[in-house]
């Protein structure tokens, strides 16, 4: 499943139920074949940068969209969203919040700091699939990236 | 101008010519010289050499012709070109070109004939275009033309728009080689503006040139005469050109220089200036003129040149020389002089003498005419006597009206005059009133003397002297003689003597007369034959040239016979002088010398032996008396009057003296020849008169003018002899009323009693002193008096005299100040009794409040002080404060002190001043103090108030309270610090609990999906169950986290509509069979003060509660609405639903508490905690109602007032 030549959504989600179910929607609609899971923030930095672990990735070749979530080991959702969107090279990958929080606060630093989207996973199954899989569409069909 | 006018053009023709010839020569010679040797060289044979000759003949032939018509060619089209330049230069000026043939036709003619007369010439005669009458003015010239002449004259010819134009023609005829004229050429040019402007300068030439008045133009840059008119030159006596070129000031007296150059500076500052000045001729003469300079200036305001017009005034002047003369003169003429005009005699003129004659100002004078200044009686005569004065002048009396009215005879000399054109009379009028009255007087007089004459109680007649008839008698006359008027006309004065007299009459009228004769001595007989002694007093008049006589007789016989006596008595008088040391004198009439006795010149301080006479005698009188002995003197002389004298002299020693001296005329014949008389000095008797005069008039004065009533009356009947002024103004009786009367009788005195004492005290003591009695005056009015009586005693007799001080006022003042004295003293006893009420009512003030109170003085010390006060000083008594300071009490006072001063030295009170205060007993406390400056009426700072309190219990408790804030403060803090911590909390919850909800949702539905061919029914049931299970918890900690984000929320209160929340909550929750099944009952609801987010909480909490409650029933009513109260409004929704069971309504609004299982209704049980929670937080209370299948009702109550927790 992982190609890492080629990646078009990266998911950093820790929860490996969340990850799973959001996988499973998106595979509905043939969605997630390019799709990359890191389970937390320092793992997704060093992939997009192309370091560490992922020394010698094409990073010029960047996803499409990155699902992130705001509660994260190691480095968390908002710092993340931060060292991207102050990055040349990365702040034009579209980054979207996927978390369970619906606090205030979050949204407004989340926008504040640049994010494309916030979306709050519903507890309902049937709602969460849905939302995961008009994600994928817009991001990966709908919306035109920048190449 | 040549004869052949286009001969120019024809030169270069002529050459052109030449020029081809030339050409044609040239080629021809060069061709014939050089062709054949040409043609031999190239000719190979001779046939060939024959054609070549007869080609060379023709090509020069041909050659030659296209020269020849290329030349000409050339030359015509220069001809043509040079043609074409002058047509347009013919055509193109504005003047009329033309060529008339002899036979008068016009030949050719340039195009502005077409515009000048709008027709084509060409080929028409003369008189067909310009007409026949004007052909008849021009045919001389035109015939002159053609004859050979140039003819240049000018005319007026029409102009195409029918008028008449003004033209010069000129023709010049074309003379051919032969001398014929074939024609001429006209040229006639358009003068008419030249006219114009030619006639206009003209004009004005003219007008320069005649004027009557000087002008000259002069050069401001060079300031000389550039042109001047004959007019000007002939004012100074000399030419035109020996002005031109002057300098404008040369023409100017020298004294006169500085002016006239101001002038025209001001003349190029302003434009135009007029001023007067003298101008000198050539001869030094000088002559006044009046000279307005104008400054023009070109267009662009630069002068150009000035124009001077001059006027000889010398003529003006000299008549204002004159007219000023003139009316100095009539000015101080005394005589009035007034101009007026002929026609109509009103007065243009009148000199300073008829203003105060007439005694109308000049202005009302000018307004007159002379009518108005005669009187009215004279009026007919006026327009006689001006047309006598205009003719040739006339001198008459007449009588004149002043303003007031009054007339005054006046004489008048009138005369006519022409005066600026007009014919004018000047009249001198002169007052005569002196002159008249004079006449009149004598008139009058005459008229007086008539009427003494006939109204004489003597006798009087006029008899002509020579015939010695009676030509006049009076009445008296008549009556005395008894003869009629008519018989004494018939007599002479003869007839009225006594027979015996007559001689001596005649001898006596022979003799020569005196003017006035008087002589006794003569008798008349009456007509009865009666003898009486006349005295006869004779003048002389002359009546119509007849001298005549006019007489008096006075019948003297009485007086006579009483001389007669008188002598004899004479004699006896003289004895009894001599014995009475009464001095007698005398002195004869015509001498005037006389004698005196001794006793005379003693008197006289004289030697006896000096002699005297009348002069003497009078020289010792002075002043008044010397008047009077003189006048007395005199008429004893003149008139026989005796007189009897007391006069004042002074003697010889210049001793004052007072003389009696009385005389008796002694008479003879009718003539007093001698006066004889006494004379006493009188000196002792007069002066002693005088001081008894002096003393009565000093006695009279004090006692008529004295303030005070005084009455004299006689003893003992008390009659009243006199009373003074001041009786008469007091009591209001005249003196005539009191004289005569008692006191008793006018009711003076009223009090009997009174009047008897007066009469007792009078008695014994002889007067009454400063009695004080009450009067009656004459009005009835009660006056009281000051009575002073004496007894005195007047020639004998005995009086009483009673002088009385009114002191009516002084009494009612001493009355009125009496009842003030004592209105004062009750005024100042009960002022005294407020002031020592107001005072009690202070002390007790002072003393019953707990505050200090104090009074200090200016320099601080204590005035009054308050009982507290007092004690705090450590003083038993306020008052042994008095006049003690701060300093005395207090260690640590001068900061007190200063305070004090400041407060009385700025006027600036010090309020609640708080200060630590160390009492002299060793107490301290704090202390609010006001301190108060004192001021009197007039707002001056007389001390200081203070009023202290304790206030350390208040310290206390503001400290106690600052504390409790603090404490208040920190826990506040607290609070803050934990609320945060259980917003951390919340969240976190949120957050982490609902990830394992979802997953086990998520993964219960990939079971189903993924392995529904193995799971049976049963299977899909229990993963059905899982996933709402799953789903039920998330809703629970939705509601939870809502719940406690509650108490948290801040709130916001606003004005709600309730019903609109209502109504739009339920649109919100109502679904589509709801509206069939449930009637909805929705009251009117008063709107509340709360948090609308909130409440909108409330109201879906309850309505979603009402609506799932009856979702169960067909048929339901849901009702809405509220009551008001006086402390709080309720609002409650009624269901018809399941309701509940009472017995547990405690619990109905617990967390998570459900009186029902989850499988009849659905929910959290948290919403009725929620709806608890906010109404509890609005200060409100919520409770319910409710019956098993019958429904349930909510209420929720919101306080009135707004108190809820911000």
């Amino acid at each position: 499943m992982n190609d890492k030549d080629v990646v078009e959504i990266l998911l950093v989600e820790d929860n490996p139920r969340d990850a799973e179910l959001t996988i499973r929607a998106l595979k509905r609609h043939n969605l997630a074949n390019r799709l990359f899971h890191v389970e937390d923030g320092a793992e997704a930095l060093d992939f997009l940068f192309g370091r560490g672990k992922y020394e010698g990735r094409p990073t010029e070749v960047s996803p499409s969209v990155v699902l992130l979530d705001l509660k994260l080991p190691k480095v968390n959702g908002l710092e993340v969203l931060r060292l991207m969107k102050s990055d040349p090279r990365l702040h034009t990958i579209p980054v979207v919040m996927v978390t369970s929080s619906a606090e205030d606060p979050d949204i407004k630093a989340a926008y504040d700091l640049g994010a494309n989207g916030y979306v709050i996973k519903p507890v309902q199954f049937d709602a969460f699939m849905e939302a995961m899989s008009h994600l994928g569409v817009y991001w990966l069909i709908v919306n035109h990236p920048i190449k | 101008m040549n004869n052949r006018p286009f001969s120019s053009l024809s030169s270069p023709l002529r050459w052109g010519a030449v020029k081809i010839a030339g050409l044609y020569l040239l080629i021809g010679s060069l061709w014939i010289l050089f062709s054949d040797r040409l043609a031999e060289r190239i000719a190979l044979n001779k046939e060939m050499l024959a054609s070549l000759s007869l080609y060379k003949g023709w090509a020069y032939v041909i050659v030659t012709a296209f020269l020849l018509y290329w030349l000409i060619q050339r030359d015509t089209g220069r001809l043509h070109a040079s043609e074409k330049q002058l047509q347009v230069v013919i055509n193109a000026l504005p003047v009329l070109i033309s060529y008339v043939d002899k036979n008068r036709h016009y030949q050719f003619t340039n195009e502005a004939y077409e515009e000048w007369f709008g027709e084509k010439a060409q080929g028409k005669r003369i008189e067909e275009l310009i007409g026949e009458a004007t052909y008849q003015k021009i045919s001389k010239y035109v015939d002159k033309a053609l004859n050979g002449e140039t003819v240049f004259y000018e005319t007026e010819i029409p102009y195409q728009d029918g008028g008449e134009r003004f033209v010069s023609a000129t023709y010049i005829p074309d003379i051919q080689t032969d001398g014929q004229v074939r024609g001429f050429f006209a040229l006639v040019q358009d003068i008419s503006e030249q006219k114009e402007s030619k006639e206009k300068l003209r004009q004005w030439a003219d007008a320069f040139e005649g004027c009557a008045h000087g002008i000259a133009i002069s050069d401001p840059n060079t300031n000389r005469v550039v042109v001047c008119n004959p007019a000007f030159a002939n004012m100074f006596k000399c030419r035109v050109e020996d002005i031109v070129g002057s300098s404008i000031l040369s023409l100017y007296a020298p004294s006169d220089h500085e002016h006239v150059r101001g002038n025209i500076e001001r003349a190029d500052q302003i434009g135009r200036v007029r001023y007067e000045a003298q101008m000198t001729r050539r001869d030094r003469s000088l002559f006044p003129v009046q000279m307005d300079v104008v400054s023009v200036l070109g267009e662009d305001g630069e002068l150009l040149y000035r124009v001077a017009t001059a006027q000889d005034i010398s003529e003006r002047k000299q008549a204002e020389e004159g007219l000023h003369r003139f009316e100095l003169l009539s000015e101080h003429s005394r005589d009035i002089i007034l101009f007026m005009r002929r026609n109509n005699g009103q007065i243009l003129e009148a000199n300073a003498a008829a203003i105060q004659a007439y005694r109308y100002s000049r202005q009302e004078l000018l307004a007159l005419t002379i009518g108005d200044l005669r009187a009215r009686d004279t009026h007919s005569l006026t327009a006689d006597q001006m047309a006598q004065a205009d003719a040739g002048g006339i001198l008459f009396e007449t009588i004149h009206l002043r303003k007031d009215g009054t007339t005054f005879p006046v004489e008048v000399s009138s005369q006519g005059a022409n005066i600026g054109g007009e014919r004018i009379l000047i009249s001198v009028v002169r007052d005569i009133t002196e002159r008249k009255g004079t006449e009149e007087d004598l008139r009058r007089n005459e008229e007086r003397y008539r009427y003494l004459f006939e109204n004489n109680p003597y006798p009087m007649w006029i008899y002509d002297r020579k015939t010695l008839v009676f030509l006049d008698v009076n009445e008296a006359a008549i009556t005395k003689y008894g003869y009629s008027r008519q018989e004494f006309l018939n007599m002479t004065i003869v007839n009225i003597r006594p027979p015996e007299d007559v001689e001596r009459l005649i001898s006596n009228l022979a003799q020569p007369r005196q003017p006035l004769e008087q002589s006794d001595g003569w008798r008349h007989r009456l007509k009865d034959g009666k003898i009486i002694h006349v005295e006869v007093t004779s003048h002389t008049i002359e009546i119509d040239g007849h001298e005549s006589a006019l007489v008096i007789a006075q019948d003297v016989t009485e007086r006579v016979q009483a001389q007669n006596a008188v002598r004899t008595k004479d004699e006896l008088l003289r004895l009894t002088s001599e014995m009475a040391k009464v001095g007698g004198w005398e002195f004869d009439t015509p001498t005037l010398k006389g004698t005196w006795t001794d006793e005379v010149a003693r008197i006289h301080d004289l030697d006896p032996s000096q002699e005297s006479n009348v002069e003497i005698g009078l020289s010792f009188y002075i002043g008044e008396s010397r008047a009077k002995i003189e006048k007395a003197v005199k008429e004893a002389i003149e008139l026989a009057q005796p007189y009897d004298l007391e006069l004042e002299m002074v003697s010889a020693k210049g001793n004052l003296k007072w003389v009696r001296t009385a005389a008796l005329p002694i008479m003879n014949n009718g003539k007093v020849v001698k006066v004889q008389g006494i004379f006493q000095d009188i000196t002792e008797r007069k002066r002693a008169e005088e001081a008894l005069r002096e003393n009565e008039q000093k006695f009279s004065i004090i006692y008529y003018k004295a303030p005070f009533a005084a009455a004299l009356s006689k003893l003992p009947d008390g009659v009243i002899v006199d009373v003074n002024e001041a009786f008469e103004r007091v009591f209001g009786y005249t003196k005539q009323e009191v004289v005569g009367k008692t006191s008793l009788e006018l009711g003076i005195n009223p009090d009997s009693e009174r009047r008897t004492r007066l009469a007792a005290e009078l008695q014994t003591r002889g007067s009454v002193r400063d009695m004080e009695l009450m009067l009656l005056t004459k009005s009835g009015a009660t006056r009281v008096f000051l009575m002073n009586i004496d007894l005195v005693g007047i020639g004998g007799q005995k009086y009483i005299f009673q002088t009385a001080q009114d002191i009516t006022e002084r009494k009612q003042a001493e009355e009125a100040l009496q009842k003030a004295h004592d209105e004062l003293e009750i005024k100042v006893q009960e002022r005294t009794a407020a002031l020592s009420q107001a005072n009690t009512l202070l002390q007790a003030l002072m003393d019953t409040m707990p505050d200090q109170i104090y009074f200090k003085d200016i320099q601080s010390r204590f005035i009054r002080n308050s009982r507290s006060q007092a004690s705090l000083l450590g003083l038993s008594d306020p008052t042994e404060a008095i006049g003690k300071t701060d300093f005395d009490f207090f260690s640590h006072a001068s900061k007190a002190y200063a305070e004090e001063q400041e407060v009385m030295r700025s006027g600036r009170p010090l309020i609640d001043f708080e200060e630590w205060v160390v009492w002299p007993d060793g107490r301290e406390s704090w202390v609010s103090t006001t301190k108060v400056p004192l001021r009197n009426s007039d707002g001056e700072t007389i001390g200081i108030f203070g009023i202290s309190r304790d206030i350390t219990e208040r310290k206390g408790a503001e400290q106690a309270i600052r504390e409790l804030n603090t404490d208040l403060e920190n826990q506040a803090a607290k609070l803050q610090i934990a609320n945060k911590e259980l917003e951390a909390f919340s969240y976190s919850v949120s957050h982490d609990l609902r990830a394992p909800l979802r997953a086990i949702d998520g993964y219960t539905r990939i079971l189903v999906e993924d392995y529904e061919t193995i799971l049976d029914a049963e299977g899909k049931r229990v993963c059905s169950i899982i996933s709402a299970e799953a789903r039920r918890m998330g809703q629970l900690i939705d509601d939870l986290l809502a719940f406690s984000r509650l108490g948290r929320k801040e709130m916001y209160s606003s004005n709600i509509d309730m019903k609109a929340l209502v109504i739009s909550v339920l649109n919100e929750l109502i679904k589509e069979g709801d509206r069939e099944r449930i009637n909805f009952k929705i009251a009117r609801l008063p709107s509340a003060r709360a948090d609308s987010s909130l409440m909108r909480q409330v109201w879906v909490n309850l309505l979603s509660n009402a609506l799932k409650f009856t979702s169960k029933k067909e048929r339901a009513v849901i009702e809405v609405g509220s009551k008001s109260g006086t402390e709080e409004v309720t609002y409650y929704v009624r269901d018809s639903g399941a309701g509940f069971d009472m017995e547990y309504a405690n619990k109905l609004f617990g967390v998570f508490q459900r009186l029902h299982s989850e499988s009849e209704f659905e929910g959290t049980g948290v919403g009725l905690a929620i709806v608890q929670r906010i109404i509890r937080r609005h200060d409100g209370r919520v409770w319910a109602e409710g019956e098993i299948d019958k429904g349930a009702t909510f209420y929720f109550a919101l306080p009135r007032k707004e108190k809820h927790h911000e």
